[in-house]
């Protein structure tokens, strides 16, 4: 809290006061009753999630696709640039972290309605683990593209259409 | 959480995601709705809390991400607890939280009010910073943001809050 600047008076009316009230029981299984009447919440809306989930999958395999083929063409474009082989390694390594990240997505979409909680936490690690993994490997490789000497004819790095996904 | 996973979650909307969700997020929403409310409506807390979860659920869409979940969520409880108080205002069973008059604020002064009925005197506006900066923690551009106010408002209204509070607290206002 931010209590630095609070006057004197204050400080001590807020330390003596308690915040031990914890939700009722009834509370939560009252508002889920009320959120499955309203259509909120169950499988019977799972109109939404498919509408949501969709789009991400899609995403993921079209941001695989692009990975692939971006690795593709730069492979060309590095020979034809004669690009240090740095640039192709670390462009497989952003490709492999890319396909990680969409296959822990999957497997967290999949793992979402587990009721066991600490399934959903392992996928989440996993997830978040594979986000910065990719992360990680994308960065690393802008910095090896945007090294001036693996360019034998000088040619900036800007002017590689590469793609991240 | 992360907000990817929340949105999941969220989207999902099964049974066993948003009892882990309603576990981390409720207490707080709880005290919150019992600040902003205070003495005389806190016994509409749960109602507010309820009616929080199922206007979140079904305004999801326009969570965007960028804020926090419960930032966003706490704004919703913003609007609900508003529109209690005045709809007990209305049924004349608690007050607004306008400037006290001085008949009802002798009563007070006598009995020396305590630190919630206190704040529950406060001006609205007031009210939700101090309760936003001082007992949730949250910052003043967080609060300019939920509240459509500007930074220097909302330390004003700090300010201005704290200092009657301080009367309050004292015995009477100076």
């Amino acid at each position: 809290m931010n209590h630095s600047d609070l006057p004197p008076e204050l400080k001590t009316a807020y330390e003596i006061r308690e915040d031990t009230q914890e939700p009722p029981e009834w509370l939560r299984e009252r508002t889920i009753r009320s959120l499955k009447e309203r259509g909120l919440l169950g499988r019977t809306r799972w109109r939404l999630p498919a509408l949501s989930i969709v789009p991400i999958a899609s995403a993921a395999a079209i941001g695989f696709l692009l990975g692939f083929g971006v690795t593709q063409s730069t492979s060309e474009l590095s020979r034809s640039y004669s690009v240090a082989p740095t640039v192709e390694s670390a462009l497989e390594r952003v490709q492999r972290t890319g396909s990680a990240h969409a296959r822990a997505l999957q497997d967290l979409v999949a793992h979402l309605d587990s009721a066991e909680g600490q399934v959903l936490m392992e996928a989440q690690q996993v997830y978040l683990a594979a986000s910065r993994a990719q992360r990680t490997e994308a960065k690393a490789l802008i910095t090896v593209v945007d090294t001036p000497r693996n360019f034998t004819d000088g040619r900036a790095s800007t002017s590689l259409p590469i793609v991240w996904f | 959480m992360d907000q990817v996973t929340l949105r999941l979650t969220l989207a999902a909307r099964s049974e066993a995601s948003f009892r882990r969700l309603y576990d981390e997020y409720t207490p707080r929403l709880l005290r919150f709705a019992c600040r902003l409310l205070g003495p005389a409506g806190s016994s509409h807390a749960e109602d507010v809390v309820q009616e929080t979860w199922v206007r979140a659920m079904d305004r999801i869409g326009t969570f965007d991400g960028r804020s926090q979940f419960g930032t966003w969520l706490h704004g919703v409880a913003r609007n609900v607890c508003r529109e209690t108080l005045r709809r007990l205002a209305s049924a004349h069973q608690v007050s607004t939280g306008d400037e006290p008059d001085s008949q009802e604020w002798a009563t007070d002064h006598e009995s020396r009010l305590d630190l919630e009925r206190a704040i529950h005197r406060l001006p609205e506006g007031q009210r939700f910073v101090l309760v936003l900066h001082d007992l949730e923690g949250y910052h003043h551009v967080e609060i300019a943001d939920q509240l459509g106010i500007s930074v220097g408002t909302s330390k004003s209204q700090l300010h201005e809050a704290r200092k009657k509070l301080v009367n309050m607290l004292d015995g009477g206002p100076r």
